[in-house]
């Protein structure tokens, strides 16, 4: 029967949406508190004046808009917020196959008539939709920027820039999901898979981070997701098209080859 | 050559190496079972019994040869296969998180046409709690749930691994009642065991692997023909054994006390007679179980059974049995 898979992963992880979605709101509300401190933020600009090289590294920008409410939200929120998203998708790829491989359960639940590449594709399915709702959560939250009069002011704090810049989390969190996901039918081994995929998520931040810092760091930064996900970017100019089906592509790359790999090899050996 | 639609396992020189270079774990396996039996597939642990379970529900693939179940190719239609089987694994896990009555929605749903009513006539059967998560339950319960899963379809052709271990003796008997209600129900039953007893008491046919290999398939029905019989005597006074131990097909002569037991193979006469002298407080005769029946048939090279691991759940079952 299809689809069945697909609903019994959103029943058993449905609790995760509104339990991110308070994380993300927990930390709008921060940021707005930040912000309505005058005497913070001037300092704040200071320090992005006399710090330019960290600025760039982690602001992803130049040091103009770092001090700016916009590009401290970004800093602050974007930036720390795709990691959390990611660390979710992590551990939601290794739900696809790794978890439920290991635990010895694949024997049974492959003795009903379910197509194996249907087990993958449904519950991949089902964990891009509970990404979809946190991030949807995500964009409710920052409805309440709304109350701030500093980031009402900033133009680059529209509805529309906020909700871009919550629309350009996704690929990115898509990606991390798939890549684990293969992991995962490529390792059968739970604890290698996260392992990998939590590297996967981590190098390319640190990767992306560095490589900011010196002149060829461009060449590196092109294996990191997190250059094409340019939060900074997308917050001050919008979404980058060719970066977000790029990141698409290679998501669905990846998903056909855990279907690939998963429907052509053995089980529990 | 295919399988008819009479036979519903059928191994075609089945081979499996896990790993390169090391013994097979199954070697040219041809393997026949048809339709409406219950066929045992006996064998010590590490014989291939699950191996050969995994090529047919197409867990694993095989080195060479190849498998059809319901007369269908076990690779290309393993769905369709699927549909059709019901099966309980030897290690059964489930989600620690669920209740069990989520767990068989789950597997109820995916395999569709589940008659509900079914499954609360076997919970009440196996006398089974299902609101209760799978994680509090016992190993026997799990394999009650295990049970459940794999019947509640009322399939064509169950594949039960090690059906029995974890269950108590009462729920053997209602496990033997749940075959007996299979075979009348004209379904086939592949069982692996490594307890001869439970074989004995459930199968029609029975198979022996041994290091991947297949020793022999033999009716159970014909092994229990195997001309001999265990004497019990007990006297008022003990006995000289002497007498007893020159008749011809007296074999195994033990004494304790006033009880006397041995094999006997052949006519009863000479036994009587040698036994004339003595006052006969009781005398029991006792068929061989299927263990000692195979010893016979094969001798020495059916020994590695006894000597597995699991020698002494054997004999439980062998006193169960008895």
């Amino acid at each position: 029967m299809s689809g069945i898979v697909f609903k019994e992963t959103l029943r058993r992880n449905w609790r995760i949406v509104p339990i991110y979605g308070g994380i993300m709101a927990v930390l709008v509300i921060y940021i707005i508190l930040l912000l309505s401190d005058s005497k913070l933020m001037e300092q704040l600009n200071q320090m992005m004046g006399s710090m330019s090289f960290l600025v760039t590294m982690f602001g992803g920008g130049d040091a103009a808009f770092m001090g700016t409410p916009a590009g401290l939200m970004n800093y602050s929120f974007f930036g720390w917020g795709l990691l959390m998203v990611c660390g979710y998708a992590v551990a939601a790829g290794l739900s696809v196959t790794a978890n439920e491989e290991e635990a010895g359960i694949l024997d049974v639940l492959l003795s009903a008539p379910l197509p194996r590449w249907r087990l993958v594709v449904e519950k991949l399915l089902a964990h891009s939709v509970l990404i979809i709702g946190i991030l949807f959560l995500t964009w409710v939250s920052l409805l309440m920027t709304g109350f701030s009069e500093t980031l009402a002011k900033d133009p680059n704090t529209s509805l529309g820039r906020i909700t871009e810049s919550v629309i350009n989390m996704l690929p990115s969190s898509l990606l991390v999901l798939s890549f684990t996901a293969l992991m995962g039918v490529l390792c059968r081994r739970r604890n290698t898979a996260m392992m990998i995929g939590a590297a996967f998520v981590v190098g390319s931040f640190l990767v992306d981070t560095l490589g900011r810092s010196i002149q060829a760091g461009d060449v590196v930064r092109a294996f990191s997701y997190f250059k094409y996900y340019d939060s900074a970017n997308v917050m001050q100019h919008g979404l980058v098209w060719l970066n977000l089906i790029g990141l698409v592509v290679v998501t669905l790359v990846l998903s056909a080859v855990a279907v690939w790999r998963f429907k052509d090899r053995e089980l529990g050996v | 050559m295919a399988t008819t639609m009479n036979t519903a396992i059928q191994t075609f020189q089945l081979t499996k190496t896990y790993t390169p270079g090391k013994p097979p774990a199954l070697t040219s396996l041809d393997l026949t079972v048809p339709c409406g039996e219950i066929f045992g597939y006996l064998g010590p642990n590490g014989a291939g019994k699950t191996t050969t379970i995994k090529v047919l529900l197409d867990l694993i693939r095989p080195s060479t040869g190849r498998a059809e179940v319901l007369g269908m190719d076990s690779r290309e239609h393993s769905v369709e296969i699927r549909k059709r089987i019901g099966f309980l694994p030897g290690e059964l896990n489930l989600w620690a998180g669920l209740t069990a009555q989520q767990v068989i929605h789950y597997m109820g749903n995916l395999r569709g046409g589940v008659d509900w009513g079914y499954v609360k006539t076997l919970s009440e059967k196996l006398d089974f709690d299902l609101s209760k998560k799978v994680r509090s339950y016992s190993t026997g319960n799990k394999r009650k749930l295990g049970l459940i899963l794999a019947l509640m379809h009322k399939p064509e052709l169950l594949i039960l691994d090690e059906p029995t271990s974890g269950l108590d003796p009462l729920m053997q008997q209602i496990f033997i009642t749940l075959m007996d209600e299979a075979r009348r129900e004209g379904r086939t039953v592949f069982l692996s065991s490594h307890v001869l007893s439970e074989v004995q008491a459930i199968c029609d046919r029975v198979a022996i692997l041994r290091k991947g290999k297949l020793e022999a398939v033999e009716r159970v029905h014909d092994l229990m023909t195997v001309n001999f019989n265990w004497i019990t005597v007990r006297t008022r006074e003990p006995i000289a054994l002497e007498g007893l131990a020159h008749v011809p097909g007296v074999a195994e002569l033990t004494q304790d006390g006033t009880t006397v037991r041995f094999r006997h193979t052949g006519d009863f006469d000479p036994v009587y007679r040698a036994l004339a002298s003595a006052y006969i407080v009781e005398l029991r005769t006792e068929e061989p179980n299927l263990e000692e029946v195979f010893l016979k048939f094969y001798g020495s090279q059916f020994a590695p059974m006894r000597n597995g691991k699991n020698g002494g759940s054997s004999h439980n079952h062998k006193e169960a049995a008895k």
